[in-house]
């Protein structure tokens, strides 16, 4: 069943992803533009209703030693997942370090809720498998703003449905807890991340700009491992 | 965090064990050169003095031209307002690109000030400076507030003619690319009226 799925979407990205290129002076092209600005103002209204309040109220009552915490736990659950990514992009290098992360996070980091691996040297390398089709060769697609989700691409919304349905989480906990921590990992990202998204979402005149230009970049910059400097402008010769 | 992840591990790797990579963390960046150590020691300070204006009494808006008094003398703002308008840079006459540059100093101050405000108790820690090459050095950062750090990066270089910040490149977002897109947004908005553009930053 998981096999099929998985050759059904395979089958709908190859053919999404060769949907355009981007524009002149574009990051990335976006054919569906007027229904992805309609899906962003809905999660905008319900980041400004919701998800916002919600991040400011789990700041309030959460001590700063909790949000580590509960950061560090997020973080390690996220792990296996990274762990077979990084393997599938046939970057050893980085899964041995995830998988070393893991487990020293697990044995020595009391289950995940302390790092102690980072002290190691076996640091958090961010990935996906969004970026394991980029590794593959699929291009990035057309810009999706994806209900409830945000920014994202045709590649990576593929790649979001598959890391999703792999989530080594699911098969140990019921789906109850599961959603639990989805939840509680959005309002933790919301929180960490607030200088930019406020930035994009409620300084900009137009957000939906706005954060699609910040999520290529974002995404350039994981994908690539660190910031790309040639990708930076050069505010002298311009 | 990824953050100069290839030159800690080899240094950890570099036949002295693990035990070296721990302390590595905390250790002076070794033999760099001297403007990387400029560019390390500019952002710090520039850290510092932003840090004192925050925790100083006062809301946003009265501490909005303070900030921009930094951001003055810190960065490179006349060439980061010329690069965020773009191609309208070179529909400007002199006087447009004078005013329109002080605007963008007000603007942009305007938004950090309110920003700064809301994150205060918050950390940042340098971690390390990369080689930029003709762009000088980026100089790595972590702001750390209870959960996980987040990237900040400082884009340094005397270019200008004295060590000055160029960019600040927040999670693999860049300002000035942000702030590009964000005054030509503004521009097509207002029919690409110039003095339109001027009025709504000032």
């Amino acid at each position: 069943m998981r096999k099929r799925i998985a050759s059904v979407l395979l089958a709908f990205l190859v053919s999404a992803c060769a949907s355009g290129e981007p524009g002149e002076g574009q990051l990335i092209a976006d054919p569906y533009e007027n229904v992805n600005r309609e899906i962003h103002s809905f999660n905008k209204g319900i980041d400004t209703a919701v998800v916002n309040p919600a991040s400011k109220a789990y700041d309030f009552v959460t001590p700063a030693l909790g949000k580590f915490l509960i950061s560090n736990a997020l973080s390690h659950l996220t792990l296996p997942g990274a762990f077979a990514n990084h393997v599938m992009q046939g970057d050893l290098g980085d899964a041995g370090e995830t998988l070393a992360r893991f487990t020293l996070n697990t044995v020595l980091g009391a289950a995940g809720f302390l790092d102690p691996a980072t002290e190691f040297g076996a640091d958090y390398i961010e990935t996906d498998f969004g970026l394991t089709l980029a590794e593959w060769g699929v291009g990035t697609g057309a810009f999706l703003e994806l209900p409830l989700f945000g920014p994202s691409t045709t590649r990576d919304a593929v790649g979001r449905v598959v890391d999703s349905i792999f989530v080594p989480t699911g098969y140990l906990v019921g789906s109850d807890v599961v959603w639990g921590v989805r939840a509680l990992d959005l309002l933790d990202t919301r929180d960490r991340y607030r200088a930019l998204i406020d930035d994009v979402l409620y300084e900009s005149e137009d957000s939906y700009r706005a954060s699609r230009n910040a999520y290529i970049q974002n995404r350039r910059s994981v994908q690539a491992g660190e910031t790309q400097i040639e990708a930076l402008p050069d505010i002298f010769i311009e | 965090m990824h953050i100069d992840r290839r030159s800690f591990l080899a240094r950890g790797t570099a036949a002295l064990g693990l035990g070296t990579a721990v302390l590595g963390g905390a250790l002076p960046l070794r033999a760099l050169a001297a403007t990387a150590e400029q560019a390390q020691a500019h952002v710090v300070q520039t850290v510092e003095e932003v840090l004192l204006l925050v925790q100083a009494p006062g809301v946003a808006e009265t501490k909005a031209p303070q900030l921009r008094q930094i951001m003055e003398q810190r960065a490179s703002m006349p060439q980061i307002a010329q690069a965020a308008a773009g191609i309208a840079w070179r529909q400007m006459t002199p006087d447009q690109q004078a005013r329109f540059t002080d605007a963008f100093a007000d603007y942009i101050a305007r938004i950090y000030a309110r920003r700064f405000q809301e994150y205060e108790g918050q950390q940042i820690q340098v971690t390390g400076v990369r080689d930029a090459g003709q762009k000088g050095h980026l100089v790595q950062s972590s702001v750390i507030g209870g959960g996980a750090p987040i990237s900040v990066e400082w884009l340094v270089s005397d270019r200008s003619g004295r060590v000055a910040i160029n960019d600040i490149v927040i999670e693999g977002v860049s300002l000035v690319l942000t702030q590009r897109e964000e005054m030509a947004q503004m521009l097509a908005s207002r029919g690409s009226d110039v003095e339109a553009l001027i009025a709504a930053l000032g």
